[in-house]
C-alpha cells in the first residue's frame, strides 16, 4: 500500500476531496472516429474499439491498474484486421465518467455489473475475455454471471489464486489476508492513512504488516 | 513494468499520459476506495477456481517475465484448474503489451485459430 500511496500520494494528496465538476476528459476525442462514448443509462463509458462486428471471435478486453483501454492499443493495431476488439474503460478510468465516490460504489462488484450493461448495450452476447490485472477481478465476475457469453478466457498478468499475490502487494495480503472480524475491526480505520506513504516498509503494525 | 531491465523499449508517453489520468481531481479517493476492495478478490478466488474446474474453459494464460506485482508461480497455477491451458511467459512486465505486442498478438491469433 505504501506503494500505492507513493504512486498516487505524492502528487495528488492535495487533491482528495476536491471531486468538484464533470471528468474534463469525459467524452473526449483522440482524434479518431472510433473513439466514442457508450451511454449505459447512467455513465459515460469510453471504448477503443476496432474492427468490423462480424469479424469473430469479439475480444473483449478488460484493463488493468493504472491503465485504461490505451494499454490494448498496440494489441488492437496487431489484430484488428482479423477480429472485432472492444475495450471499454471503467467508471473512474481513461475516457469514461469518475462518478463522485460519495455518490458512486467504486468496488470491483459494482464494475463489474456495469460492464455487463456495457456488452449488453453494444449486443456483445458472446466474446473472448482478455483480462489484464484489474481486468481479472472483474472479467471473472463476469463469467461467473453470465458464463454462457464466454467463448474463451485469456488472462495476462492477472491473479485468481492466493498464491499468486506478489510482493508490490504484500502489504496488502497482510491485511487482506486476516480473518473477517479482524478485517471488520481495521476497516474502521481508513486502508491509506497518509503515514503510510513514509513509513517503513515492515514496521507498521496497524494494518497487518509486521 | 515490474523489473524489466529494458526502459528504452518503453514510449515515455506511457506514463506522462497515465500520470495526467491519476492527477486528475478526485483519482486519490477513487483508486484507493477500489484497490481497499481487492479483499473482495482474494475472497473470491475459490469461486473463480472452482468454475475453471468445472467448466473448463479453452485458457490461455500471458505472464511477462519481469512481472513483479504477482507470484512468479501465478501462470502456472491456471493449469491446477485448467489442465489444458496454455501458459506462455513473454519478454515484458507487468504491462507486457507495451513491449511484447508482437509475441502476445502472434499468441492470440494461434489461440483463437485454433479454437475455429
Amino acid at each position: 500500500m505504501a506503494g500505492l500511496r507513493a504512486a498516487l500520494g505524492g502528487f495528488c494528496d492535495d487533491r482528495i476531496n476536491s471531486i468538484a465538476g464533470p471528468n474534463p476528459h469525459k467524452g473526449a476525442s483522440r482524434g479518431t472516429p472510433d473513439f466514442v462514448s457508450q451511454d449505459t443509462g447512467r455513465w459515460a463509458l469510453h471504448r477503443l474499439q476496432r474492427g468490423r462486428p462480424e469479424r469473430r471471435p469479439t475480444l473483449l478486453l478488460l484493463h488493468g491498474f493504472p491503465s485504461s483501454s490505451r494499454m490494448f492499443e498496440p494489441l488492437v493495431a496487431r489484430l484488428s484486421d482479423r477480429y472485432h476488439l472492444v475495450a471499454p474503460d471503467y467508471p473512474g478510468f481513461g475516457h469514461s465518467d469518475c462518478p463522485d465516490p460519495k455518490k458512486f460504489a467504486y468496488t470491483f462488484d459494482h464494475i463489474a455489473e456495469i460492464m455487463n450493461h456495457f456488452t449488453e448495450a453494444l449486443g456483445l452476447s458472446r466474446y473472448t475475455l482478455y483480462m489484464q490485472d484489474y481486468g481479472g477481478p472483474v472479467g471473472f465476475r463476469m463469467v461467473l454471471a453470465h458464463p454462457e457469453g464466454i467463448e474463451a478466457l485469456i488472462v495476462q498478468d492477472a491473479v485468481a489464486h492466493n498464491s499468486g499475490l506478489g510482493r508490490e502487494l504484500e502489504d496488502a495480503a497482510g491485511f487482506l489476508g486476516r480473518s473477517r472480524c479482524q478485517r471488520k475491526r481495521a476497516t474502521r480505520k481508513p486502508p491509506f492513512s497518509r503515514d503510510d506513504a513514509d513509513t517503513p516498509r515492515g514496521k507498521r503494525s496497524q494494518h497487518g504488516t509486521v | 513494468m515490474g523489473n524489466d531491465p529494458n526502459m528504452e523499449r518503453y514510449d515515455p508517453d506511457l506514463w506522462t499520459d497515465e500520470f495526467n489520468f491519476l492527477n486528475q481531481p478526485g483519482q486519490v479517493d477513487i483508486q484507493t476506495g477500489l484497490f481497499y476492495d481487492y479483499r473482495t478478490n482474494v475472497d473470491a478466488y475459490p469461486k473463480w477456481q472452482a468454475w475453471m474446474r468445472a467448466k473448463q474453459p479453452r485458457l490461455l494464460v500471458i505472464s511477462g517475465k519481469y512481472e513483479l506485482s504477482f507470484d512468479p508461480s501465478e501462470p502456472e497455477a491456471y493449469r491446477g484448474d485448467v489442465p489444458s491451458a496454455q501458459v506462455h511467459v513473454v519478454d515484458g512486465g507487468h504491462f507486457a503489451l507495451d513491449t511484447a505486442a508482437d509475441q502476445i498478438a502472434a499468441l492470440v491469433r494461434e489461440f483463437i485459430q485454433a479454437q475455429k
